[in-house]
């Protein structure tokens, strides 16, 4: 189960889908992710509540995403990890993604991005492994409890919802706290 | 659990079997044992596309970077690398999409591709970013609600076309829906359309003067037409249009019959194939579509041609199983027909209404466009959009050829609430078919032959159009505007007012990115008439040659004269004089903004264009042939893996079928599929000349195929079935050995 998906939540107001193009544009020739093959960017900011701006890589999609007009970076894994089991990949997956959030954080072309540290969305993007149903919330939830509370470094709360069985299998994590990004990252080593 | 598993017994035995060979041919291709244009071939007519740089090479505005995907070199095609990303094309015959499709489309865009489904200018549904291995599990998803991919792109007949108001328009002559279909239906994967050098395309409209299906651009179009019979009853049929087609060289279709009775559409649709495959150009890739065959013969002598192969080509009469579906098909409301009446109007509704919906010719109903910017759409919107299309149109949704949707057979009361929902998912922009409604096809964004930014330009000309859309002119709200990243026309900017199309030009040492200006184009009249190049001017400066021509137009123009007469009764050299003062390009250091494309920061280049795959790849009858035979041997040893004795043995059987009748139809095309048939054929013509023998086994792998044909043990053990298998293997060898001695032996000739 490799199709993961994190959304980090920018605080408001958060810059123009346009403010991200040359930011984008600028990893792509300087290589800045790290085990990601980046080459192109699909700029969707005319469809309403969208992917918005996406930099497209071979392992992942990485999309300032609109959805619910909640903006955020919404990392969407698309090539196997290295390892197997769910608790791996949702610890690679959300290092990878803390690490795209750090990155445009720190980029001075976004003065004013910052990203709300204390809610996530996990998704999984797999209807096959992972249909919206309770059955799979069963089954799935106690290895993303143990990874959230790992990663926010204290008990977390998770949310599901089954209204749409269609929809992706999400859950929705909680923190009474804010850590930084860098302690996220530091907590999911 | 795979996709395969979950679906078992859901797709059609034939969708699923296509699906098999083509998941074989992949593993095949992976082990090296298919040619990169074979395979290439092959899964363009799976829909399966090229994308901007998949040949591993992106110029990222300092420099060109080396893509390394990690599967490098593997290809998937000549200069496609397998790791690069590509489009997947799914043909949706007419437009014609029910809630479910629309769902499992919205979920494939999510899992698949980057969650945005794309409406293209043929009615079909475009999804990019795709990996070819996860081609077969989104086939079966697509099979599996009746959508097939096969023939969606490649040298084949792509999309049926046809007028979404078909069967609801108050002019057209008859509803040409179900004939559409039945065509559509009927050409897919049919014999006679495997051998084309180009692609294919077939459009149906209703009536003569709408824009309807823009049956003048198209290959084969037919007009609803009727006419009273000998019997003195009515009876319907089409003028018919061939050979005309866009691109770099557009011709208008020209009228082969003013009235084909409709049981004569579909044979003659096939007599027209068979006259395209043997008298199409193969190897120009620039002269190959049609409308070079009816320029070169002329329309008398081409419809003499057509008309003595329809007379005689051999019976098919599987033609009749499509055509006997026509009376039978019906569309019908999903709820009563209730007028308007009294409901409070929400803020904008009026605008809306005033463009986005159509009064059908049922009372009471309205079909409602629903406006998807550049043709996007994101997953989300989709699967909503399936819940109101339930809700309030049954089972009735269409795409359209300017990249949107209408919904069906809405009630009138209804239109109201239908505008609500629609507002809260973002899809109640006003503005269908109007100014702001601007087409584009993917240009550089993700196409290879894009030369600008189709896309940029358009939803900056969207944006700034609807800026001012309250206050424009009522003359130039009606114009079309349409955007196309190169001279191939997928944008339509031929059959604009108001047309662009990439190109570019070299100044101050630097490339700068350009549109050629096109006006005057007929949207109306089926595309009746093409529009005029006037000049090409930096792209940057589009947005004001359309404010400058559209001034003009409303300043200028005679009492009610249409831009069209507008156009032309200024003349070309006026016109250009008009836009003159915006070719200039201002230095760079002055303007560095002019020597970057919309939406796009890098440095302009040209030297991301790859090679094309519209003109997909000139792959022989014989090369398909054979590459479906390895592919039924390649099952058969899956299926002895899986010890399914009595299945392998048959499947190796039918690839050593395959592969003779690949070989007899070197020498007799039209050669019928029975088994006895080709058996006897194969024997006559290439085992008892010794074409199909071998210097040290004589005719011993020949004897594979006959012994099992004329004897097959049927005990189907592991050793049965194993021999079958490697015999197979061999009797394919040989056959392309034979066919290497067959073409030696015609070049002598």
């Amino acid at each position: 189960m490799h199709k993961l998906a994190i959304k980090l939540f920018f605080t408001e107001p958060s810059p123009h889908l346009d403010d991200f193009v040359p930011v984008f544009h600028t990893w792509i020739q300087t290589h800045a992710l790290p085990n990601h093959l980046l080459f192109d960017v699909a700029d969707y900011k005319h469809v309403p509540t969208g992917p918005g701006m996406i930099l497209i890589t071979h392992q992942a999609n990485i999309a300032i995403d609109q959805a619910n007009h909640r903006p955020g970076l919404l990392y969407t894994r698309k090539s196997p990890l290295a390892t197997t089991s769910l608790a791996d990949n949702l610890r690679e997956v959300l290092s990878y993604t803390l690490q795209a959030a750090a990155l445009l954080e720190s980029t001075s072309a976004l003065p004013n991005l910052k990203f709300k540290t204390d809610e996530l969305l996990i998704q999984i993007n797999d209807r096959l492994e992972a249909p919206n149903t309770p059955e799979t919330s069963s089954k799935l939830s106690p290895t993303i409890q143990q990874v959230a509370n790992t990663l926010f470094g204290h008990p977390v709360t998770l949310e599901h919802s089954h209204d749409d069985s269609r929809s992706l299998f999400e859950v929705r994590i909680k923190s009474s706290q804010s850590p930084t990004l860098a302690q996220l990252s530091q907590n999911i080593k | 659990m795979t996709w395969k598993d979950k679906l078992e017994g859901q797709i059609a035995p034939q969708l699923a079997a296509e699906i098999d060979a083509f998941d074989a041919q992949i593993a095949l291709k992976k082990q090296g044992k298919i040619e990169d244009k074979v395979f290439a071939e092959t899964r363009l007519r799976r829909g399966a596309y090229g994308q901007r740089y998949d040949n591993g090479r992106r110029h990222d505005g300092i420099t060109t970077q080396d893509l390394n995907f990690p599967n490098n070199p593997l290809a998937k095609g000549p200069e496609t690398l397998w790791d690069a990303p590509g489009m997947e094309r799914i043909k949706i015959p007419f437009g014609g999409l029910n809630p479910r499709q629309m769902e499992v489309l919205a979920d494939l865009a999510e899992e698949y591709s980057d969650a945005i489904l794309h409406i293209t200018t043929r009615q079909d549904i475009q999804l990019h970013y795709i990996h070819i291995e996860d081609t077969p599990s989104l086939f079966r998803r697509l099979a599996a609600v009746g959508i097939t991919t096969r023939e969606a792109c490649g040298n084949s007949v792509r999309n049926v076309t046809a007028c979404p108001l078909a069967g609801v328009c108050h002019t057209e002559t008859f509803d040409v829906t179900p004939y559409a279909k039945a065509c559509a239906y009927y050409l897919l994967g049919h014999p006679d359309t495997q051998d084309f050098g180009r692609k294919f395309k077939i459009a149906f409209s209703g009536c003569e003067h709408e824009a309807c299906a823009l049956v003048s651009i198209h290959d084969l179009g037919g007009i609803a037409k009727t006419r009273v019979g000998p019997d003195g009853k009515t009876q319907r049929g089409f003028a018919l249009y061939v050979g005309g087609g866009l691109g770099a060289v557009p011709h208008q279709a020209k009228l082969y019959e003013e009235f084909i009775p409709e049981e004569e559409l579909l044979p003659l649709a096939r007599a027209i194939g068979r006259v395209f495959a043997r008298l199409g150009e193969k190897k120009n890739r620039n002269k190959a579509r049609l409308k070079f065959v009816v320029h070169k013969l002329g329309i008398d002598a081409f419809r003499t041609i057509v008309q003595e192969e329809r007379r005689t080509m051999p019976e098919d009469p599987s033609w009749r199983k499509f055509f006997a579906e026509i009376p039978g098909y019906e569309e019908s409301p999903t709820f009563a027909a209730v007028q308007l009446n009294g409901v409070r109007k929400p803020e904008g509704f009026d605008e809306w209404n005033a463009s986005n919906v159509y009064a059908q010719r049922q009372p009471g109903y309205a079909t409602v466009t629903v406006t998807c910017p550049l043709g996007d759409l994101t997953s989300e919107q989709t699967r909503k959009l399936a819940d109101l299309t339930r809700k309030y149109a049954g089972d009735h949704a269409r795409l359209t050829v300017e990249q949107n949707i209408v919904l069906r057979w809405v009630p009138h009361s209804k239109v109201v609430d239908l505008y609500s929902d629609l507002k809260t998912l973002g899809l109640a922009t006003p503005g269908a078919g109007t100014i702001v409604d601007v087409t584009a096809c993917p240009g550089t964004d993700t196409c290879k032959l894009g030369i600008s930014s189709s896309r940029g330009l358009a939803g900056e000309l969207r944006e700034q159009l609807s800026a001012k859309s309250m206050n424009l002119d009522a003359a130039i709200k009606g114009l079309r505007i349409k955007v196309s990243g190169c001279f191939n026309s997928c944008g339509q900017h031929h059959v604009a007012d108001l047309g662009f199309y990439g190109n570019s030009r070299n100044i101050n040492g630097y490339t700068v990115p350009h549109f050629q200006v096109m006006i005057g184009g007929k949207w109306l009249q089926n595309g009746g008439t093409y529009a005029l190049a006037i000049g090409s001017i930096p792209s940057k400066n589009i947005p004001k040659v359309v404010d400058r021509l559209t001034d003009h137009y409303i300043k200028d123009r005679q009492e009610s004269e249409t831009f069209q007469t507008f156009c032309t009764r200024l003349g070309k050299k006026a016109l250009k004089g008009m836009i003159e003062d915006f070719v200039h390009v201002p230095p760079h250091a002055e303007a560095p903004d002019y020597y970057t494309d919309w939406g796009n920061p890098r440095a302009y280049t040209i030297g991301d264009m790859g090679v094309g795959e519209c003109a997909g790849e000139i792959v022989s009858l014989a090369q398909f042939g054979f590459t479906q035979a390895e592919t039924e041997a390649f099952e058969a040893s899956l299926l002895l893996d899986d010890n399914n004795y009595e299945k392998a043995d048959k499947t190796a059987y039918q690839a050593m079928l395959t592969a003779a009748k690949t070989l007899v139809q070197l020498q007799w095309l039209d050669v019928p599929a029975d088994r006895d048939t080709i058996v006897k054929e194969f024997n006559t013509r290439f085992v008892e000349t010794k074409i199909f023998w071998d210097k040290y086994h004589a005719g011993q792998f020949a004897n594979y195929l006959l012994q099992r044909h004329e004897s097959p043990d049927t005990r189907y053990t592991l050793d049965t079935a194993h021999k079958t298998v490697e015999e197979a293997n061999l009797f394919i060898d040989a056959a392309h050995k034979a066919h290497a001695k067959f073409q030696e032996t015609q070049k002598i000739i």
